[in-house]
């Protein structure tokens, strides 16, 4: 009960510091706890798993910096798992920071032997979030008439029959805010008939499953890191998402516990508070 | 005329999109007119970012000059502008700063503010998330179950934890985001029609 009472009164440093430990230890030496792979997940596996090589698929990077930790592992192993499968990936974005991390995809697949305007194309980023979109999928060479090189996106053998979203087989739309899937749905999957898959960052998750019940995605990682790290699991290119799940799960743990000793304390000082009060004759 | 023009504006532009959506196939011009006001809408948020940066320029050049306690941190605001400005502009010279500055810099201070968020939520979970009421009791444990099932470790410790966190996943949290998705898509429409209609003026500071 002291000691209950003492974890009530001790510093808030010492948790953070008990906290980054629990973090830090893990990742340091990984305890290999293993990763169930979600249905949500596998839906997004075999979408990208249909893809037939040639087949063009829309890479949308849409999220910022703070949530990237969270959504880039994800963007960055469905890219993988598109290219292994012979599948060219048109890469966009419709949030300023989204272009740097497309960018560094590309040029990560490019000191892989990838070619530039074959297997791949950065497109660049368009202002107007929703507005943005709606014109992009209507004809994509209106908002993009050059990519990020400056060229023509006719001169690439990648976008040769590319006029609007109606032409991809597939879009992954990878999101921390707006626009998010709830903008791909309303402007380009509902009207092109376009399958949608997206990924984004766990708060965001909840929110976008009746979408995927709906049918409307074909795909969500709506869990974070940890449905990038189920991702890595199910195409066996395991990554810094799996790394970082012991990590994660021990996290999850320790703050459950503070909910748990937090609310025992708070039980137990109610309970004493009560007794202390005079009881009437 | 202030008001007038800004309400006929969005009276054809809204007019215009309504009919590209839903009758294209009776009146093929529309799509390209349409097209092209969706357009002017991208360039107009372009500029609406240049804007907004002018603006930061205006307000933190009257701090420097009013020499307020804080004017450091305007220089620094400056200082990061200028190099970013001029590295991701000069080409393939300013690349690599450019780079740098991004991966270097903006990236890992960026995540670092958000995995900040850490530490305040251990310290919330200590002394804020108590179980006051029925209410708090179920959101509580709900939350709990969750969190628990959305971690691998999760099944270690009880093989309920994903099944119950699917389950809440999948039934009560669709049941309720579905019906804020309809309310919300409900009053999307309403919204568009008002402003369509010139009733709605809140988008040119109007009442």
């Amino acid at each position: 009960m002291r000691a209950l009472k003492k974890f009530a009164e001790v510093d808030r440093r010492y948790l953070y510091l008990l906290l980054l430990i629990v973090v830090i230890v893990p990742l340091v030496k990984p305890l290999g706890i293993p990763i169930d792979v979600s249905s949500s997940t596998m839906k997004f596996v075999n979408a990208v798993d249909s893809l037939q090589p040639g087949d063009r698929m829309l890479l949308v990077f849409d999220y910022s910096i703070g949530g990237g930790p969270d959504v880039d592992p994800q963007a960055q192993v469905v890219m993988a798992h598109a290219l292994s499968k012979g599948a060219k990936v048109v890469c966009v974005a419709f949030v300023d920071t989204g272009l740097q991390y497309a960018t560094k995809a590309i040029e990560f697949w490019e000191k892989r032997g990838k070619v530039y305007g074959e297997d791949m194309i950065n497109l660049g980023y368009a202002a107007g979030a929703e507005t943005a979109v709606s014109a992009f999928a209507q004809d994509i060479r209106a908002v993009f008439p050059t990519d990020v090189r400056g060229k023509r996106l006719d001169e690439y053998p990648i976008m040769q029959g590319i006029k609007n979203a109606g032409d991809f087989k597939l879009i992954a739309e990878f999101a921390t805010g707006i626009p998010g899937p709830a903008e791909w749905i309303r402007q380009v999957q509902t009207r092109y008939k376009v399958p949608l898959a997206c990924g984004v960052v766990a708060v965001m998750g909840p929110q976008n499953e009746p979408y995927l019940q709906s049918g409307q995605l074909v795909g969500l990682l709506g869990g974070g890191l940890k449905s990038a790290a189920e991702y890595e699991i199910a195409v066996k290119m395991p990554g810094a998402a799996t790394a970082a799940m012991d990590a994660q799960s021990l996290g999850h743990v320790a703050i459950v516990l503070f909910v748990i000793l937090g609310n025992i304390v708070f039980i137990i000082e109610k309970s004493e508070e009560k007794s202390k009060k005079p009881t009437r004759k | 005329m202030r008001k007038e023009v800004p309400i006929a504006i969005g009276f054809i532009v809204g007019i215009l999109i309504l009919f590209e959506y839903f009758l294209k196939g009776l009146w093929p011009g529309v799509a390209p007119a349409a097209q092209t006001v969706q357009n002017w809408g991208t360039i107009i948020s372009a500029f609406a970012m240049g804007l907004a940066a002018a603006n930061l320029v205006v307000i933190h050049s009257r701090r420097i000059k009013q020499r307020h306690p804080d004017a450091w941190m305007s220089f620094l605001l400056f200082a990061g502008m200028v190099l970013m400005v001029i590295s991701g502009l000069s080409g393939k010279g300013g690349e690599r700063l450019y780079k740098f500055l991004f991966d270097g810099l903006y990236l890992p201070l960026g995540t670092a503010m958000f995995s900040i968020m850490v530490f305040f939520i251990a310290s919330a979970a200590r002394r804020a998330f108590r179980a006051r009421n029925i209410d708090g009791v179920l959101l509580l444990v709900s939350g709990l179950i969750v969190m628990m099932g959305n971690a691998p470790v999760g099944k270690l410790i009880s093989p309920y934890f994903p099944v119950l966190t699917d389950w809440l996943m999948k039934y009560p949290n669709v049941a309720g985001n579905r019906a804020i998705i309809i309310g919300a898509a409900l009053g999307m429409v309403a919204t568009g029609f008002r402003v369509i209609a010139g009733i709605d003026r809140s988008y040119f500071g109007g009442e």
